[in-house]
Formats: structure tokens, sequence, C-alpha cells
């Protein structure tokens, strides 16, 4: 079943006088239950083509679906529902609410989605312990490690569940056993839960524990790799 | 609940910024609620002491008395005074008559308010004849006595010791100038200039008997039970006068516009006063907001990104703006309700800067004990939480303009 699916997708961003074509021509489809990373230099338009899918940008011509739900068409505000309720996000720099304790990071896309109170500790509890950071719920951020807040920042993009999880560069601030460990963790979500997870990454660990492989170069996909 | 929580948490981030905000918000409130409470802790003793002077709560005058103050414009007292006696609201009736005239002492003589008053009656009440008032001598003791107060910068003029003989002059019922032989009993310093260097205080019934108006009065004061009464009680008491010929109850407003326009005016110019100062804290509290979330422009962003809708982090602002002005404001009640409990019971003693002085016809104490106008602090806390929210719109807009992938390139 398709999870995403991009046609003909470009972005184009005016410097100056020049315009840069950041994703030019772009066919991807995403289905459901992948594990897969988009890779490429800095500079290919991986995280552009990820902000894309996450309709935190806009394309300039082509069509990003998510469920069958066409971004192009929404307004800002159904954007912000649809990120809200079907993708969740990790990105490179953690970026968890500093005032917020781990729990309460994770609690606060609970509801900010609107669920009940009373459901929280038993959606948010068990995700805790399966990424391994049960115990360090009341801890705030600046009081975790590098590894810990990536795993809480996991947390927060599949507590809601999403139809797929987008992270950029997830690994690109961990040392290589941490890298190893949440990759792991993800990967582990990803087969038990089914949890669909795309990756931008160039960290040459991440492309090889991606079930799959999408290449890009100069915003154009290159290669596109299947693993069994 | 997240939001408040959210904002509560994000003021201390910055913890000497908050404090600093913290300080000038509890600061105003504080300012105006004790400045309020004083303000209406003297006006209270200003109004309290005018209407024992002067008129009353109510007071009663000839229809016409208030806008001509003739002489022949007297009302009848005797049953007048005794109905309304009678009624439990009231606390006390007195009766005065306020005639122009001019003294005459061997040395020299004065234009002149003569006021016959019942000494007896109004002992105890009427400030201008407490003790510490009478700086020599004493007040008349008998009625209908030929015994007189007057006032200490005319006796001085006039060069009038207690026990000397002067005459007094005025225009009689007839038309006849009429005169009286009178003797000092006591002199009187209340520090009103009109009574100090101009006024004569006599027995009523001597006076009446004089002028030829016996049983009579230019001015009946009302006293009430209490003084917020006065609005409610005043159609009883003008339908119960109403049946006396020519006389008319007046609210103490309507009888001192002098004392009312004094506190009017200074009310008006302590609400212009903190108004300005909400306005000044109001920018405070953008600039502080504005910084607060100009900082987290990054954090938006991931806030945004993760689906926090646009109204959901209006209410983020929002709430920070809220939690700052509440704790603001709980701060600078609890500073008003503390330093009130002192200033309520031991007042503030002004004496160093200014002496006890006549105002709008009443007495300026330099001593000022404050009230507690509670709905009146409720009211400023609510104004600066109503200002505080205000002041978060234009950093609400700077947020709203936020876009996500923007704001997560910035570090």
């Amino acid at each position: 079943m398709e999870t995403i699916k991009i046609s003909e997708v470009t972005k184009n961003f005016q410097e100056g006088e020049h315009v840069v074509h950041a994703v030019n021509g772009v066919d991807i489809t995403i289905e459901n239950g992948e594990f897969a990373a988009l890779a490429g230099p800095s500079g290919s338009g991986k995280t552009t083509l990820l902000n894309l899918i996450g309709g935190l940008d806009r394309p300039t011509s082509g069509e990003i679906s998510i469920d069958g739900t066409q971004l192009s068409k929404r307004k800002d505000n159904e954007l912000t529902e649809i990120r809200l309720r079907k993708i969740g996000f990790v990105f490179q720099a953690y970026n968890l609410i500093p005032v917020l304790t781990a729990y309460e990071n994770v609690q606060f896309v609970l509801q900010v989605q609107g669920v009940p109170e009373r459901e929280h500790h038993d959606r948010i509890m068990p995700i805790l312990e399966d990424l391994g950071i049960k115990g360090l719920e009341n801890r705030f951020p600046t009081q975790l490690s590098g590894g810990q807040q990536q795993r809480v920042a996991v947390a927060r993009a599949v507590v809601g569940n999403p139809t797929i999880v987008l992270a950029d560069e997830p690994t690109a601030n961990l040392d290589s056993e941490t890298s190893k460990s949440l990759l792991d963790l993800m990967r582990r979500l990803n087969t038990e839960k089914g949890v669909t997870f795309l990756f931008s990454t160039h960290d040459p660990m991440v492309i090889e524990r991606a079930r799959r492989v999408i290449r890009l170069r100069d915003g154009k996909v290159q290669a596109d790799e299947r693993k069994n | 609940m997240i939001w408040f929580k959210l904002g509560w948490r994000n003021l201390w981030r910055n913890k000497r910024r908050t404090i600093i905000e913290l300080v000038s918000i509890g600061g105003t409130v504080f300012l105006g609620a004790a400045w309020n409470n004083l303000a209406l802790g003297s006006y209270d003793k200003m109004i309290n002491d005018g209407v024992k002077m002067g008129s009353g709560h109510i007071g009663i005058y000839h229809r016409d008395y208030l806008e001509l103050r003739k002489t022949d414009q007297v009302i009848e007292t005797d049953e007048l005074v005794s109905e309304l006696e009678r009624d439990p609201d009231v606390r006390g009736v007195y009766p005065r008559l306020l005639v122009p005239g001019l003294i005459r002492s061997s040395r020299d003589s004065r234009a002149t308010l003569l006021m016959g008053i019942d000494f007896n009656r109004e002992k105890g009440i009427n400030p201008l004849l407490e003790d510490k008032r009478i700086v020599e001598g004493a007040l008349p003791q008998k009625s209908n006595d030929r015994q007189a107060l007057i006032g200490a910068t005319l006796a001085h003029e006039l060069e009038l010791d207690v026990g000397k003989k002067f005459v007094i002059m005025s225009q009689g019922k007839d038309g006849e100038i009429v005169s009286s032989l009178l003797r000092v009993a006591g002199i009187v310093k209340s520090n009103i200039r009109e009574i100090d260097s101009g006024a004569v205080l006599l027995d009523r019934e001597k006076l009446g008997e004089v002028i030829g108006y016996e049983h009579s009065a230019h001015e009946i004061a009302i006293l009430l039970q209490h003084h917020t009464k006065a609005k409610a009680d005043l159609p009883e008491i003008k339908v119960m006068v109403s049946h006396f010929q020519n006389a008319k109850a007046y609210y103490w407003e309507e009888a001192m516009p002098a004392l009312a326009a004094s506190v009017n005016y200074d009310h008006a110019a302590l609400e212009v006063t903190v108004f300005i100062l909400y306005i000044m804290v109001g920018i405070g509290t953008i600039n502080t907001l504005l910084m607060s979330v100009m900082e987290r422009t990054r954090e938006f962003g991931v806030i945004r990104a993760i689906g926090t809708s646009k109204t959901n982090i209006r209410k983020m602002v929002l709430s920070e703006a809220f939690v700052l002005a509440c704790a603001g404001v709980v701060i600078g009640l609890t500073l008003s309700v503390l330093t009130g409990l002192y200033t309520s019971t031991h007042g503030i003693d002004f004496s160093s800067m200014f002496e006890e002085q006549g105002m709008g016809g009443t007495l300026v104490d330099p001593v000022i004990k404050s009230t507690w106008d509670i709905v009146g602090m409720l009211v400023l806390g609510a104004g600066m939480i109503f200002v505080s929210i205000l002041a978060s719109l234009y950093p609400v807009h700077h947020v709203m303009k936020i876009h996500p992938s923007e704001a997560m390139r910035i570090y």
C-alpha cells in the first residue's frame, strides 16, 4: 500500500539572480512499512525533499500525496493537521523542547492531538521502555546525552501513531555506537510495530541498515536500490 | 494546562529578564493599589470632615439658597429637625445659620461670616470644635449666650483676645441693619483660610434673635449612620422634606461642589498617572515577550513542524504573557495588602512635607490612612493582566510569521 507518492516534484530557490533547482523532477513511491533512506552528498536535495514530504515547504511543481491526501491543494492549517496526524519528525539536532521533561516532550504531541490525558501514560511508557529510556522520563533535555535525547525525539515522533516518520540526518550528531543503537531501535519499531521510516542521510551506517536506498544527486534520483 | 506550564517554564529561561519584568508589573500594581487605597483613605477623611463641617451626607436648604445664598432664604427648623431625628438611619441633625456680616473691635473691622450653630449638638462631631483647634479659651457653654468663637487670623487682625468684646453687624429680617455685642469665648485655628480669617461662630438661637430668624436655619446638615447609605436614603428624605415649605434635600456632592470637584479631580489625576504607568509596563512587556520569542525562533519552527497549530502557538505565547502578568499581579497585590495592613491603621505621616490645610472647604490631614478598595485592587490586577495580554499581541504576530522550515535553519 502506498504511503507516500511523489510525482514529478521540483523545488526551485531563487538565490540572487540564479535559480537553484534543489529538487528536480523526482518520482518516488514509499510503501507502508518501508525503512528507506534518501542518500546523497550535501546539496543533493535530501533535506529539501524531506521538507516537501513533511509539508514544511511547498513544491514549485509536481504533487506529493500521503495516504492518498494531496499536499499541494492543502491550506497551511490543513498541512499542520496532516503533520500532526500522519507524520513524525526526527531532527538532526534532536530539537526537544528544553523546558519540558523527556516524558512531557513525548506527551506534548498527544496533548496537541487532543488525546485524553488518562491515555497518555499508557501510550508513552511502553514507547520509552522500547527505546530504552524508561527511568529518564523526568529528566530535562539538558540532563540527557545526545543519544538519549534522540531516543526521546524518536519517541515523540512515533507516539502519535503517524503514517511515516521522517528523520533528517538522525545520526549526524551521534557517535557510532550510539548511532548503531538508535538505528537498531528504529529498525525494531519498523519490524515489530510496522512504523514506516524515511531518512535523509549521508551516514554509511544508516545507508547500510536501510532496506531501500534512494540516491540523490543535484536534486534528481540517481539510483533506487532495494535490499532483500 | 500544557500552555500555562510551558509559559511559566519559558519565563524562567531568562531569570534576570523575568525578574525585572515581574518587578515592573508587581511594582506598578503595588503602586497603583497602595496609592489608590491611600488616596481613597484621604478622600474619605476629607469628605468625612467636610460633611461634618458642611452639608452633612445630605444637606437641607431653602430651594434657592445654594444658588443665591440670600439671608432670607431660611427654612423652619423645629418640626423638620424632630422628624429627621426619628429616622433610624440618621446619626445627627445640625441646623445652622450662615449670615454675611461685619465684625468690629475697638481696633478695626472686617467682613465676616456669622455661623450660628448649636454648640452642644455639634461638639464632638464638627471638626472645627475639636479641642486641638481651640487654641485659646473654650467653647461657649450656655445656649443663647453672647459668647462666640472667632478665627485665629481674624482675632489677631482685630487684636481680640479671650474675654474681649466685639460687635457684629448684619442685615435683619426687615432689611434694617442689626448689631449685637458679643464676647470672645475662644479662638479657633482650623487651617481653613476662610474660617480662620473670616468666621465668627456663635449660638444659633442668639444669631437668629439678632437677625430676626429664630427657629430657622440656612443649612440643616444630616449625618447618616453610614455614608454609603446617603444616595439610597436621599429619595426618602427628599419626600419627607418636600412637606416643609421651600425646603429641599441635596446629596453632599451637590451641596459642596468644590469638595466633590477637588476629590474627583485628584482621583482623575491618579487614574491618568496609573494609566500612563500601565502603558509603560505594557511596552516593557512587549519587549520582554518579543525578546523571549525571538530567541526561540528555531524552537517555534520545530513546534510548528511537529503539527502544532497556529491557534495553539497563539495560546502558548498568550499563556506566557498571562502567567507573567498573574505572577506580577500576585506580587503587587500581596505587597499592597501588607502595606495596607500598616497604612490603614497607622497611616503615613506627610507632615514633614505639608501641614494640615484646607482644600475644597475641608481639611487635608497630613497623616493619611489608607482604606481598602478591594474592587479597585481587583480592577488594577485585572487591568494589568489585560494590558499584558494586549502587549503580547505583537510578539504573537511575530511568531505567526515564523515558517517552520526556515526557522529550523536558524541556530
